[in-house]
């Protein structure tokens, strides 16, 4: 038994930070030296101005109010270079994580085989591998829900110290924690009390983050829509469940229901909590850590099961086993791979653009845009928290539509656009389904719009309409 | 088995397959839609490897498929000429569908007698013998493997010697078509409905469905992951262009739907789901229903492509209904007109060929839609009189004879895994024969670098038009023929570009 516990210890401490630097070491053979997600430019340029500014509520380059969450200041007080932050934290608070869960397992009288698949699972999940490679707010919330958790359950009144700090990281994986809450006290009357002391000092801690920084209080619960292809790893989706392990969760789901050792109210805090995930993909990864204890769950029982032809057990266990480790190598690769060196060197070009211009582009490279070009991106992935959002998506689908120069040009100058930046996602569907669709035939016909840059992975084009005329 | 029953069985094995010969051989050539098959399958027996990088298709592709049945039909290839393995060797495979069904059906009914009706009966599922003669479809091999890995499913529930047979079904299906997402669906709604219907389940059962469903989830990953990749869930469509999909949903009515399908597969099989459910529970139909089930909500959601839908469904159909087929036989034994039984196999030979004699026309004119002997010309003519690289506009669904006969690049074929812009790509060349601007024609041609554009017989009898509406132009000349003939393929030469922005043309 000692020995199963050393190898799950040493499974998260040698295997999980190996798989968390597999991208970075694919993309440093390919002379690539972009970090992995977007967030994680957001996250740099946050620390950054904190850094330079202390606590300010306006971001000077976006010229918006910034949405008050506690990871940034945190990060903000290490004092080292941007790898370092960008790289080397996340992996250490993914191996914390990934710790506290072997906690969490042990405490819940999960041992064995069923506790050493489910963290192993964990490990190779690509949303676990993709949170704790990319620098964004989920890396500090889910390790708080995490400690909550299992210090609730340890009967710890310092459980409401991490909920309290949850409350100003992230709102909706709070109301994760709250109803895991529920669910604990709904299970074992004795930690009924502990439970409302931590409960409410979450619930209190929310309404003071709300009162003081959650400006567009509703916009932060502002949906993602929840298509097959952005639920699913090995359907596109970057920030996704893996479908085997899914699949395999699912089994483990019946199993748990059949064993009846779950109360009813934590079976629906599971369901509700999955599917909300499905919804507010940030959910993603403290549901993951449910799924790969099912999933942990499932492939113990099919392993331990006494089957009639013992070699198909064999070859349906390596079939997992192949299955999980293949949707893993597929996202490393597909990680590798994520913003080539030509687009960084293309988004880089529009650093020679004055510092007033605005760019328009997919919401997708707004970050990019901030980041490496320090311009005011039209778009970006934070800007659904604001709430000219409506207006600024309706402004850029009718210019990205637009086949009338007038309109075009109306709406640009109205907005303060000078320069577009298009890339291969873009042309392939992402806004325009053909060639010489909406604007694009601007671009390519009009007087109005001068190409400044091209290259494989991206091309800039500049509004030159007012000095024509 | 009685030595009767084995004679009849193949009295009806030979009957089928000489239907289905007598019809593959009316026309010399095969169906428009057989040539992307008969491209990879001559690419083996020529390389002994598979097409993968086609630099014709599209202009230039890669191909995404599990290449065992080509391997196969290239075996054949070796000895035979690619039209004669194309006619013969997937029509002999359709036809043992025969045998299976028998099987399959004397495991419903216990009957010999109708399970060489129920045999009869699967080998004339006109969706299936419409869809399958002339054109070496895959469904051809799918359709019985389908059935046996059924058969032995069930088989290996009743003696566990069956279990390897099964094992080496399964697998082969999965390795063959990803079509066995059906069988893994519906072996999942199958274990769903034993539950509901508080069916004791056996142990060997939740164990070969593990392994087959895990096998086709982990092969189709691997097989199809750059399409997944690309498509996402919409990789189940295999990318099939909107237009093609609303105009096969859209055109057809219930009354089709049911002719299609087969009447009696689909009056018997009702029956029997209906028997299994409100009267006696057997636990065979219900895994057959949750097949049904299954093809029924992909065709319902749109998730399958109609006519395969339908392939499935009346395969399925056929299956179960040897349960009400086996109950009616066995009740008209106790009806007090003599041979009554026999009355009653007559009548559904006689409904059998009542329904199914004048489908002999649809079968025949589906499998005649080949190229004629006049577009084969004029594509042998493109290869002896243009610059291997030319890129050729025709219509999507003769691309792939076109690229066979004439060895050029196509701007799109029947194969539509992995294209980003299809729907565009589809109307342009749907479409553009009927630009009036040569503007409007010349930006698709340009778009796609098109040499030549060849009107085919095909085209115009189709869509019936004569010629391009933008000819006659100084940028398309006439090159074939030469003579000035009203009918026939017209082959034009493309010879302006549009200037872009800064001259560039």
């Amino acid at each position: 038994m000692k020995s199963k516990e050393t190898t799950m210890l040493l499974a998260i401490l040698v295997l999980a930070p190996l798989l968390m630097l597999a991208p970075y070491g694919l993309k440093y053979f390919q002379g690539n030296t972009s970090f992995s997600g977007g967030d994680t430019y957001n996250s740099l340029r946050m620390i950054q101005l904190y850094k330079e500014n202390g606590l300010t509520g306006v971001d000077p380059l976006q010229q918006r109010a910034i949405s008050m969450d506690i990871t940034y200041p945190l990060l903000s007080l290490i004092h080292a270079n941007s790898e370092t932050i960008a790289i080397i934290i996340p992996i250490l608070i993914g191996i914390l994580t990934a710790y506290i869960f072997y906690l969490l397992l042990k405490d819940l009288k999960i041992e064995g085989q069923e506790l050493l698949f489910g963290i192993l699972i964990i490990i190779v999940s690509p949303l676990y591998i993709y949170s704790f490679t990319n620098l964004s707010t989920e890396i500090i919330s889910t390790p708080l829900l995490a400690l909550t958790v299992l210090l609730l359950r340890k009967n710890s009144y310092f459980s409401a110290i991490p909920i309290i700090i949850l409350a100003f990281a992230d709102l909706k994986i709070l109301i994760l924690g709250v109803l895991a809450i529920i669910a604990i006290c709904a299970g074992d009357k004795s930690k009924r009390k502990l439970g409302i002391i931590t409960l409410a000092s979450g619930i209190i801690a929310a309404t003071a983050s709300i009162l003081l920084f959650k400006q567009n209080f509703a916009l932060e619960f502002a949906t993602a829509t929840p298509t097959l292809n952005n639920i699913f790893v090995e359907l596109g989706a970057q920030q996704g469940y893996s479908l085997i392990v899914f699949a395999l969760a699912s089994i483990g789901f019946v199993i748990f229901w059949n064993r009846k050792r779950v109360t009813l109210t934590a079976i629906l805090v599971i369901l509700a909590a999955f599917a909300a995930s499905a919804f507010y993909p940030k959910l993603r990864l403290p549901v993951l850590f449910i799924l790969a204890l099912l999933a942990g769950v499932a492939v113990n029982s099919i392993a331990k099961r006494e089957w009639h032809n013992p070699s198909m057990k064999d070859f349906t266990l390596i079939l997992i086993l192949c299955s999980i480790i293949f949707s893993t190598v597929v996202f490393l690769k597909a990680q590798s791979t994520y913003l080539p060196e030509d687009k960084i060197e293309a988004i880089r070009y529009l650093s020679a653009t004055n510092p007033d211009d605005t760019i328009l582009s997919s919401e997708r490279n707004g970050y990019l845009i901030e980041y490496y070009a320090n311009r005011r991106a039209y778009l970006d992935p934070q800007s659904y928290k604001h709430p000219d959002y409506k207006e600024r998506l309706e402004t850029s689908n009718l210019i990205y539509s637009s086949r009338s120069l007038a309109d075009a040009e109306k709406l640009m100058k109205e907005n303060g656009i000078t320069h577009i930046f298009v890339d291969e996602q873009m042309l392939s569907g992402e806004v325009w389904t053909s060639r010489q669709e909406g604007l694009l035939f601007l671009l390519e016909n009009s007087m109005e719009f001068v190409k400044i840059f091209e290259n494989e992975q991206g091309k800039i084009y500049k509004y030159v309409g007012d000095s024509l005329q | 088995m009685k030595s009767s029953t084995k004679v009849w069985l193949a009295v009806i094995l030979t009957i089928v397959l000489a239907a289905r010969l007598y019809i593959a051989f009316q026309t010399p050539h095969l169906s428009l839609d057989a040539y992307t098959t008969v491209r990879q399958v001559e690419q083996i027996t020529e390389t002994g490897l598979p097409l993968y990088n086609d630099p014709l298709s599209y202009g230039g592709r890669t191909q995404i498929y599990s290449p065992l049945y080509q391997y196969f039909l290239a075996l054949f290839n070796l000895v035979l000429p690619i039209e004669v393995v194309f006619k013969v060797i997937p029509n002999i495979i359709a036809a043992l569908t025969v045998l299976v069904a028998f099987h399959l059906a004397k495991s419903i009914s216990k009957n010999e007698t109708t399970a060489l009706l129920i045999a009869l009966i699967s080998g004339f599922i006109p969706v299936f013998f419409n869809n399958t003669i002339n054109n070496g479809s895959i469904y051809n091999a799918i359709i019985p493997l389908f059935l046996l890995t059924t058969h032995y499913f069930l088989a290996t529930n009743k003696d566990p010697k069956y279990l390897p047979h099964l094992i080496w079904t399964m697998i082969l299906l999965t390795v063959l078509h990803p079509a066995s997402l059906i069988l893994a669906i519906s072996l999942l709604i199958y274990m769903l409905l034993l539950r509901l219907q508080d069916f004791r389940e056996s142990s060997r059962e939740p164990e070969a469905i593990l392994f087959f469903t895990f096998f086709v989830v982990w092969l189709n990953l691997i097989l199809y992951q750059k399409s997944l990749s690309v498509h996402g869930a919409t990789a189940i469509w295999q990318n099939i262009p909107s237009a093609i999909i609303q105009n096969s949903y859209g055109s057809i009515t219930a009354l089709q739907s049911i002719y299609t399908v087969g009447v009696i597969p689909l009056i018997l099989g009702l029956a029997s789901i209906y028997i299994s459910l409100f009267t006696s529970k057997k636990k065979t139909i219900t895994l057959l229903m949750a097949i049904c089930l299954t093809i029924f909500l992909m065709i319902w959601l749109r998730a399958i492509e109609l006519t395969t839908g339908f392939i499935f469904l009346g395969a399925a159909l056929t299956a179960i209904s040897a349960y009400s087929l086996g109950i009616l036989y066995e009740n008209s034994k106790i009806l007090k007109i003599s041979k009554a039984p026999t009355i009653l196999v007559l009548i559904i030979i006689l409904l059998l060929a009542i329904l199914f004699i004048p489908n002999i026309s649809v079968a025949k004119k589906i499998a005649g839609e080949t190229p004629t002997q006049k577009d084969i010309n004029a594509y042998i003519w493109i290869k002896e009189n243009t610059p291997a690289n030319s890129t050729i506009m025709v219509l999507p669904e003769e691309a792939s004879a076109m690229s066979y006969y004439a060895n050029r690049p196509n701007v799109i074929d029947d194969n539509y895994l992995l294209i980003s812009d299809v729907n565009r790509r589809y109307y342009d060349a749907t479409n553009v024969w009927n630009d009036v601007f040569i503007t409007s024609a010349l930006e698709k041609l340009n778009y796609y670098s098109v040499k030549y554009i060849i009107l085919t017989e095909h085209n115009q009898n189709t869509n019936n038009i004569r010629k391009p509406a933008f000819i006659p132009h100084a940028c398309a000349t006439q090159v074939y023929p030469y003579t000035s003939e009203e009918t026939g393929p017209k082959i034009y030469r493309i010879n302006c570009g549009l200037i872009q922005k800064g001259g560039q043309k």
